[in-house]
């Protein structure tokens, strides 16, 4: 039994398409993709070879011109190892040798157990205090 | 090699993928009406759809070389047509300034009763024609796509599944959600006509 509904559904007619409608299907392929790919990328790849040629010839240049320019510049390095800057970072290092050794004997002195104080300010003497008094 | 595949557009589309230009041609001419007829009923009866079906084969065209026969052409190229239809549909798409009442499918109940297809104007009471082309745009597009492809187009729920990428069982589903949807907005008119 068919219901209400399905031939409601039949009332609507079929569209046929328009008239020359294959036809004009067949120009905008032709418009748009009228070639196969192979021969489309092939043609591709020659129409855009200038560009390219061209691309590579600028970067070639910049390259070459970055070089000769950067070739007058001083290296890094030097500045470090000769020059001015060189015998300051040798002093530098000597200084720091003897502020070394100046804090590691103040270490010697600030420690508890040998703790070195004047016996005798007039006389300029001084002794060990070690365990409540050594050698007076 | 046609022997091995049944369907025409099958056969049609291997003979362009192996270079005979005349097979697009041949294929254009088999499936064009199917192309305006799905168009139309899915988009409606204000849509223009020359350039859509014509985009439809510029696609089939251009996957000439990517092709693979796995099921019939025609599965194939009606996934084209809905992937269109389904882009233009979005893209036409108004947020409405206000919301009606919509039942589970999201149907505007409100809305068909005060709409266009109202049952009281006269003259478009015996026009069933225009009436299931309007209501046929005011059920959800995957209610739509569903619908047509089985009514119009004959697939079973299998065919029906695979264009819409969904299982049999939700397109089963879908259909009968589809049929309530369309019997919802048309039966004030069938009313009408039987008072």
């Amino acid at each position: 039994m068919t219901d209400w509904l399905t031939n409601a559904l039949d009332e609507l007619p079929t569209e046929p398409a328009s008239t020359g409608f294959a036809e004009r299907v067949r120009a905008r392929v032709e418009r748009e993709c009228g070639e196969l790919p192979q021969q489309k990328s092939g043609k591709l790849l020659h129409g855009r070879f200038p560009q390219v040629a061209a691309a590579m010839v600028a970067a070639s240049l910049l390259l070459t011109v970055g070089f000769w320019v950067g070739s007058g510049a001083q290296p890094i390095h030097r500045s470090i190892s000769d020059g001015a800057l060189g015998e300051s970072a040798v002093l530098t290092l000597d200084e720091l040798f003897q502020n070394r050794a100046a804090l590691e004997s103040w270490d010697l002195v600030l420690d508890g157990k040998a703790e070195m104080g004047f016996a005798d300010a007039t006389a300029g003497t001084y002794v060990l205090e070690q365990d409540g008094g050594l050698g007076q | 090699m046609k022997s091995e595949h049944p369907d025409l557009g099958t056969d049609l589309m291997l003979d362009f993928q192996a270079g005979n230009e005349a097979a697009f041609d041949a294929l254009v001419e088999a499936h064009q009406n199917m192309a305006f007829g799905v168009l139309r009923r899915v988009l409606g009866p204000a849509t223009v759809i020359e350039d859509l079906a014509q985009e439809a084969f510029i696609r089939v065209y251009r996957a000439r070389d990517s092709y693979v026969p796995k099921g019939k052409f025609s599965t194939w190229f009606y996934r084209i047509l809905f992937n269109l239809g389904l882009i233009e549909i979005r893209r036409n798409k108004r947020k409405p300034l206000y919301s009606m009442p919509q039942n589970d499918d999201g149907v505007e109940l409100e809305h068909v009763d005060d709409g266009a297809v109202r049952p009281s104007q006269g003259e478009q009471d015996s026009d069933w024609s225009g009436l299931v082309g309007v209501a046929l745009t005011k059920i959800p597009e995957n209610q739509r796509c569903a619908l047509v492809l089985q009514h119009y187009e004959d697939l079973d729920l299998t065919e029906i599944a695979e264009v819409l990428s969904i299982s049999p069982k939700a397109t089963k589903s879908l259909l009968h959600r589809a049929r309530e949807s369309m019997r919802e907005i048309l039966a004030p008119h069938r009313d009408a006509e039987n008072d």
